[in-house]
């Protein structure tokens, strides 16, 4: 009896010892993955001088191309969020045929690439495009204008918002909806009242996600709205044009959606702490 | 004065019921999980639309299918007390309270005064700023109570009221229910399984099983031998004192 | 035969250099091809495989300054053929390009290209500072967009248009387009009125989808075209194979059939 229990023991211990080890290896992992994502980071830090940076920041040229991709991405998310909130309030509470089609349609742009949406946004949208030529004709100009921009972020950026307001819905039980429509309230009145105050987390989560997305989209735009600096020059576009010639511009455009991006990612994970207190 | 007269297709079975309530008075709908009691609810308040019939309340008709009459939820005077009380996590115990008020429109002065007279009535004045998660389960029932109430609604909904709650404050809050129900003057429908629960609120029960109402009377309608029917059999004991 | 374009092909390349043996690098050759000669580039490279089976020809076309930063970072190419001469003897400068090894190729000039529809009617070169005209240009950066402001500025001395006129010009452009094939692609496309490009055709698709409008020989810019193998890569026999191929009888007809004018 003692035997067994004897042996038992050892066992117990070796496999407390080989968890250990094992568990090294996952830290020496997860270290080599945080360098991997880091160093990129670093080796553009230290291939500039903080005036140098400065520098390229206070030039003209890069001010214009840094308030465009503001002002387009701007635009573009409030555009999403005003459309794409009822129709992500819909897809949640209520079903009907061709739902499962609407919402993989929704989730589309998430995973097609860049480039097609693109080719795609300049056959509908250009001189001889599906709905490009209709404007054309009115005398509206979508190719080579920040109207471009913004529908090629839009197409691209605008499912995401879709998808966290879907989510954020879903997490509101409907039935705190019911119980305002028993109180009195129209469906208007319980959606402002209490829909959207309980769902208000997840939905600026979605909207600085698209916002972030909007900002670094370049496939998409450059086939749309070509490259003219001062307007249709977005920062990634910069960052392209940049590179041939004035790689301290470059560089100091690609750290500046950098640190955005930094600033998005902890925007996003407060927002997401505060809406899981609700 | 209440007229429910529906029939609506279940799951498992067609849900099939008429019954009438008279001002002030407090009917309980009990039976089994399933039975069909929380549809009722929803069907008088409008949540859910039955396939035939016709529900009236104080002379006015909700709910007509030869009339084709359907009145939304927010158009009907009812006041619902869900199982779970549904109240408003964002909302504190005041801001809860005059929420009906203020769909309504009534003046901002207006509203907070009717609501704090309820607050104080049923003892919640010093959590009215608090929000409702801080609350016990007592004092949540309390103010999902007060919040349907100061709509003055011709008729109150109870689903499961007291289920939530453990056993020692059932007692207690059953007690206080029953007063606050009947000094509203409001006609009520409490849906329970409990016995205890039916025994001690009803004037009237109305026992359903398989969406049929089997039995309906005063409570001690139901006091004597268990093997006599089904409605007996959820009031087991000869002689009931609570 | 396979084609790649820009920075993808560095990626790609790099893998497939370090898994392959130096054995089968020798069957393989990687031309980077300014993007002005994509028709000549893909006829001559694909007929070159032809006569000398074994050898497999992977190009990659892009604007000629892409090109140049790919291989200072370490692209694997064997050869490269540049639209801007200066840009060639900067990389043979620092040593990137074998110096004896470079050789002129063909040489072209600057034309207006306008969609087969021409919808804003340009049958000339001073028809370009009309108002509201959407005009392409290349970007700064590229050889083709240096010529055109070379065109530009020998526009701007002369006194019969001047000023006034580049003024106008430069107003109607809408984009300034990062590689030439771009360029060339959004005037098939009808998507602008008018694009400053190469007389030459830059491939089979542009020479039936647009309208080549001469630019009158004053203003015009000569663009040579010139070619030199790169030095980091190891010695490959292919390479100087495919430098003599390019001066010779097919690869000179080909040219001339795209519209240039192949070196002496």
């Amino acid at each position: 009896m003692d035997l067994l229990r004897q042996f038992k023991q050892k066992d117990m211990n070796q496999r407390r010892r080989r968890f250990q080890s094992g568990e090294l290896a996952l830290f020496a992992l997860t270290l080599g993955v945080v360098l991997f994502f880091l160093l990129p980071v670093f080796s553009l830090i230290l291939h500039i001088s903080p005036d140098l940076f400065i520098a390229a920041l206070s030039s003209r040229a890069i001010i214009q191309t840094i308030l465009l991709s503001f002002y387009t991405g701007g635009i573009a998310t409030v555009l999403v969020v005003i459309i794409g909130t009822p129709v992500a309030y819909l897809n949640t509470r209520r079903n009907y045929p061709g739902q499962g089609f609407v919402e993989s349609v929704l989730d589309l742009p998430i995973v097609l690439p860049p480039a097609v949406a693109g080719i795609a946004l300049l056959f509908t949208f250009g001189r001889n495009g599906l709905i490009g030529s209709g404007l054309d004709d009115l005398g509206i100009r979508v190719i080579f204008t920040p109207l471009a921009i913004i529908l090629a972020q839009m197409f691209v950026a605008g499912p995401l918002y879709i998808r966290q307001a879907r989510s954020a819905f879903l997490s509101v039980p409907s039935g705190l909806e019911m119980a305002g429509r028993t109180l009195g309230g129209s469906p208007i009145q319980v959606f402002l009242k209490i829909t959207l105050p309980l769902a208000r987390y997840g939905l600026y989560s979605g909207a600085v996600l698209c916002f972030a997305r909007s900002i670094g989209e370049f496939g998409a735009t450059i086939m749309v709205a070509g490259n003219l600096p001062g307007l249709t020059q977005t920062m990634p576009l910069a960052i392209y044009s940049l590179m041939q010639n004035d790689m301290n511009g470059a560089i100091s455009i690609a750290l500046i959606l950098v640190i955005l991006s930094f600033i998005v990612l902890v925007v996003v994970r407060y927002l997401t702490r505060m809406e899981q207190l609700c | 004065m209440l007229n429910v007269q529906i029939a609506l297709q279940l799951r498992a079975y067609q849900l099939d019921i008429s019954f009438s309530l008279h001002s002030s008075e407090i009917l309980v709908i009990i039976g089994e999980n399933g039975a069909g009691k929380s549809t009722i609810l929803n069907a008088i308040t409008g949540i859910i639309t039955p396939d035939s019939g016709e529900i009236n309340l104080s002379g006015l008709v909700l709910f007509s299918d030869k009339m084709k009459i359907d009145l939304l939820p927010e158009e009907r005077k009812i006041g619902y007390v869900f199982q779970n009380y549904a109240l408003f996590p964002h909302m504190t115990v005041l801001e809860n309270v005059m929420f009906g008020l203020q769909c309504r429109r009534v003046p901002a002065y207006i509203r907070e005064e009717e609501a704090l007279t309820w607050l104080v009535d049923l003892n919640l004045y010093d959590h009215r700023h608090q929000r409702v998660t801080a609350l016990s389960g007592g004092e949540q029932q309390r103010v999902a109570l007060a919040r349907a109430l100061v709509i003055r609604p011709d008729l109150l909904l109870l689903d499961e009221p007291l289920s939530a709650l453990d056993a020692l404050t059932r007692v207690e809050v059953r007690k206080n229910l029953k007063t606050c129900i009947r000094n509203s003057g409001v006609p009520a429908i409490v849906v329970t399984h409990d016995p205890d629960d039916a025994w001690v609120l009803g004037d009237r029960i109305c026992v359903l099983k398989a969406g049929n109402i089997i039995q309906m009377g005063p409570p001690d309608m139901f006091i004597g031998d268990a093997s006599k029917d089904y409605g007996s059999t959820f009031f087991c004991r000869c002689s009931r004192d609570v | 035969m396979i084609i790649y374009s820009g920075w993808l092909f560095l990626i790609i390349g790099i893998c497939s250099i370090s898994a392959a043996s130096p054995e089968s690098k020798s069957n393989t050759l990687y031309i980077f091809s300014a993007a002005g000669m994509t028709g000549p580039v893909t006829e001559i490279a694909h007929q070159f495989e032809v006569e000398n089976p074994g050898v497999s020809a992977i190009i990659n076309f892009d604007s000629t300054t892409s090109l140049k930063n790919q291989i200072s970072a370490g692209a694997p190419a064997d050869i490269f053929i540049s639209a801007d001469p200066k840009i060639l003897k900067n990389l043979s400068d620092n040593g990137l390009i074998d110096t004896g090894s470079i050789i002129p190729v063909a040489s072209t000039c600057l034309s207006l290209i306008v969609p087969t529809s021409n919808p804003a009617g340009i049958t000339d070169l001073t028809d370009i500072n009309q108002s509201g005209l959407q005009l392409l240009v290349g970007s700064p950066d590229i050889p083709i967009g240096k010529y055109t402001a070379v065109m530009l500025q020998k526009i701007t001395e002369d006194p019969n248009l001047g000023i006034p006129f580049t003024k106008a010009v430069e107003k109607n452009i809408v984009s300034y387009e990062t590689t030439v094939a771009y360029l060339v692609s959004r005037i098939i496309l009808g998507e602008a009125d008018a694009g400053i490009s190469y007389q030459s055709d830059i491939s089979e698709e542009s020479k039936n989808a647009i309208i080549v409008i001469p630019i009158p020989d004053q203003y015009n810019v000569i663009a040579p075209f010139s070619a030199g193998i790169v030095s980091d890569s190891a010695y490959n026999p292919n390479a100087e194979a495919f430098m003599t191929y390019l001066q010779d009888d097919f690869a000179r007809s080909v040219l001339t059939k795209y519209g240039f004018t192949p070196a002496v």
